[in-house]
């Protein structure tokens, strides 16, 4: 092997590690509201967290910039989230949404970050459900930013 | 039953004739490997018959979509009777089923003149239509049997009186051009992609990479415009200050992207030096995968979840497609590999052959975040169970450390020499790079002092001097030129692949210095106002809320909020809205923008109340116009590159 093989060969170790390092990091467990048993919230604790789910009807209540509202999804289970800041355009009551942040000690899920979920629900087979959001192409729905 | 009219009958028509047509075609390809001649033409002609049936089926749908054909589902889910002409049009590829007759009527009408690109070999040219047929016989198929842009309703009723409409969010010019551009940039991947196919399965030894030179400069043209364009559109449009997101959508253009510049560079070593045919062919390969991928990754619903996927039928067809076509395609390579031994041994780091080998490491490792960002928590809950998801916090960790050496071999290679590079002549362009670096760092230290911004992280100031440092050699070697040509215009611009590149270059730099300073230095203030309460954003800029009134529109109703902006003692009035679009759709945001070359500051408009007061999101961001400017001068590069003589 020569010394620009070997000098290489060292540079793609680096990227690699750097990446595969990088992704374990920056991972957090994404849930859905129905998977959120007592026995898993136990074993979360105050963990960073992202929920995926659909803002109850009639569950939102804004003052300013401070939002309240219910997540659910098909089971049984309900989170209620408490976040401060503007939503995302195309936040709404029976849309899909997903929240990042933590539980604190009272139960409720502190969010930092809010999303729009979209584009995910395709389904052929069935026609879908045009009710919801289909963003078919382009760029996502945005991230406030917290 | 609904009896359809005859217009949308002949596109029903058309997409078996795409199906017919390329099934015929790629047959025919693998019998004229062997036999030849009339195969060949047969091959041909199955080509133009698919070509035509993917023009039936598009009018068909476009009829229909221009006559409110609501028996159609497909129709009745992307317009309605209230739809601008340009919307309706561009409902066409409004959602899935639309997006892929596109994609299949670009892939024919790609492949279609381009086989008979001048400078390929008789054998090559014969095997070329093996992948787009493949193509376009896959997305017919997928369309014939799971998303039908024509198909009737369920037991053939005339539909609603009235369709759902557009959504609301790409209502907007931007949206119109933006998804074509991506797909034609997708589909041009094809042309090399086929040539590189066709190499491969009739083992020629020839060089493809000047014949094909334009077309891959098309398609990377396109790609890249309408990557850029997106993100224009979402920081415009979506008006929340982003402009990227590492969303799955944008990820998956941007894989190709990575994979086609790459071989870019590539081509180069293997034009000028013979070298790396086996990287090459294999960059090709993957670059049209990568398209293919993008669209299985966003389509499935497999980001969702593992089982969501498994039941949907499309998802499997596009992952077995995609499996099959890296089987054969790298398995041909693998077998092929002896016969593609590069010639040369590349030099050292410093010569060109060398730093394109860093090019491709660099390239790759950039691939190989995005892929594994994206496809992170696919992979950790087929492995683990749990579902995870990695994000925005990964590719701001790992993105930068890749980046950057990138950017700087940008600066520095373009200026070594094949096989070597001489001291006299790099040194001149070494000092011409540190002297443009201070120079631009200094400037633009001078301009945020200016408005009392910080200096907004490493990774800018970085950036901030190697764009400098690419700006200095350029400015040197175009001046140095022109004095050698004696002001002759037509000699100076006469190597356009010479001077389009270094433009590119320049505009990737801009480009740099924009993103990292508008992500670096971003504020972010949410604000309660009372009508003409002022409140100070950061220091030298201050928002006064003046009032909010209601507008009726033809398609919605709009909160309009005025503002007066403030900022280094200067006012500007401005205009942020709201709107509502009905029960179909959520409402949707307008922002108030001011853009100067310094700084970005949008002003969303969160929420009116009963009182008169309401809520903002103000957003500060340096240098963000610097982002369409640098993409705006990379777009020209590509022109220039693509001129004749290159």
């Amino acid at each position: 092997m020569n010394r620009q093989a070997k000098t290489l060969l060292v540079a793609a170790v680096a990227i690699g590690w750097l990446v595969f390092s990088g992704i374990k990091e920056a991972s957090v467990y994404f849930k859905y509201p129905s998977e959120l048993t007592p026995t898993v919230l136990a074993e979360l604790g105050h963990e960073e967290l992202r929920i995926g789910g659909m803002v109850a009807g009639g569950s939102l209540e804004r003052e300013g910039s401070d939002i309240r509202f219910v997540m659910v999804d098909d089971g049984e289970g309900q989170v209620l989230v408490h976040y401060v800041g503007i939503p995302p355009d195309m936040f709404a009551e029976g849309r899909g949404a997903v929240v990042e942040g933590s539980f604190t000690m009272e139960g409720v899920f502190e969010a930092h970050t809010l999303m729009v979920k979209h584009g995910e629900d395709y389904s052929a087979e069935e026609h879908p459900d045009r009710e919801n959001i289909r963003s078919d192409f382009g760029t996502g729905i945005p991230d406030p930013g917290g | 039953m609904v009896l359809s009219s005859l217009p949308v009958l002949l596109g029903r028509f058309g997409l078996w004739a795409v199906a017919a047509g390329s099934l015929w075609a790629l047959i025919a390809t693998v019998v004229s490997m062997r036999k030849g001649g009339g195969w060949a033409r047969s091959a041909r002609r199955g080509m133009v018959v698919a070509l035509v049936g993917a023009i039936l089926a598009a009018a068909g749908l476009e009829w229909a979509l221009f006559h409110h054909d609501f028996s159609l589902p497909y129709v009745a889910s992307v317009s309605a009777k209230n739809l601008p002409s340009l919307y309706l049009f561009s409902a066409w590829w409004g959602s899935l089923e639309g997006s892929l007759l596109l994609w299949c009527l670009l892939v024919l009408a790609f492949a279609v003149p381009a086989q008979q690109t001048k400078g390929m070999g008789e054998k090559v040219r014969r095997a070329f239509p093996l992948l787009p047929a493949a193509t376009a016989l896959f997305f017919a198929g997928v369309m014939l049997r799971f998303a039908n842009p024509l198909s009737g309703w369920p037991g053939g009723g005339a539909g609603p009186s009235d369709g759902i409409g557009l959504n609301p969010l790409l209502q907007d010019p931007g949206m119109a051009y933006h998804p074509p551009l991506l797909y034609l940039g997708f589909t041009g991947l094809v042309v090399p992609g086929a040539w590189a196919l066709a190499i491969l399965f009739t083992g020629e030894k020839e060089d493809w990479t000047k014949p094909t030179r334009r077309w891959v400069l098309a398609a990377w043209g396109m790609l890249s415009a309408g990557i850029l364009l997106g993100s224009w559109w979402a920081y415009h449009e979506l008006g929340w200050g982003g402009w990227w997101f590492w969303d799955p959508v944008e990820n998956a253009s941007l894989m190709p992207w990575l994979a086609l510049t790459a071989y870019a560079h590539g081509a180069l070593a293997q034009e000028a030096r013979g070298m790396l045919r086996r990287w090459n062919l294999g960059l090709l390969l993957l670059a049209y995968a990568l398209t293919l991928f993008g669209t299985f990754l966003t389509r499935s619903g497999i980001l969702t979840s593992v089982h969501a996927f498994s039941e949907s039928g499309l998802g499997s067809w596009f992952l077995g497609y995609i499996a099959v076509f890296l089987l054969i395609a790298f398995g041909v390579l693998a077998w092929r590999w002896d016969d593609l031994d590069d010639p040369k041994p590349p030099g050292g780091l410093i010569t060109k052959e060398g730093a394109i080998l860093y090019n491709h490491l660099l390239f790759g490792g950039l691939l190989l975040a995005v892929l594994l960002g994206t496809t992170w928590p696919i992979l950790a809950e087929l492995a683990t169970g749990e579902r995870v998801s990695g994000g925005a916090p990964f590719f701001a960790a790992t993105i930068p450390p890749i980046a950057l050496p990138t950017l700087f071999l940008m600066a520095v290679a373009p200026w070594f020499g094949w096989g070597r590079t001489g001291k006299e002549s790099l040194r001149p362009r070494l000092i011409a790079g540190v002297v443009g670096g201070v120079v631009v760092s200094g400037g633009l230290a001078w301009a945020r002092a200016s408005m009392g911004m910080g200096m907004g992280g490493w990774a800018h100031v970085v950036s901030v001097f190697i764009l400098g440092a690419v700006l200095g050699p350029i400015l040197a070697d175009f001046v140095r030129t022109a004095r050698a040509v004696g002001g002759s215009r037509k000699a100076l611009i006469k190597r356009p692949r010479h001077w389009g590149g270094l433009l590119v270059h320049l505009g990737i730099a801009v480009l740099a210095v924009g993103a990292t300073g508008a992500s670096g230095g971003k504020t972010a203030v949410d604000f309660q106002l009372a009508p003409q309460e002022t409140a100070v954003v950061v220091e030298g800029v201050s928002l006064r809320h003046v009032g909010v009134t209601v507008k009726s529109r033809k398609s919605h109703r709009a909160w309009i909020a005025n503002v007066v902006l403030t900022q280094q003692g200067k006012e500007h009035p401005l205009q942020s809205e709201r709107r509502d679009y009905g029960s179909n759709w959520p409402g949707t945001t307008e922002m108030a923008l001011l853009s100067n070359w310094k700084r970005d500051i949008a002003i969303t408009l969160a929420e009116t109340e009963s009182d008169g007061s309401a809520s903002y999101r103000v957003t500060i961001q340096p240098f963000l116009s610097w982002l369409w400017v640098g993409g705006a001068l990379s777009l020209l590069g590509f022109l220039w590159a693509g001129r004749k003589g290159g």
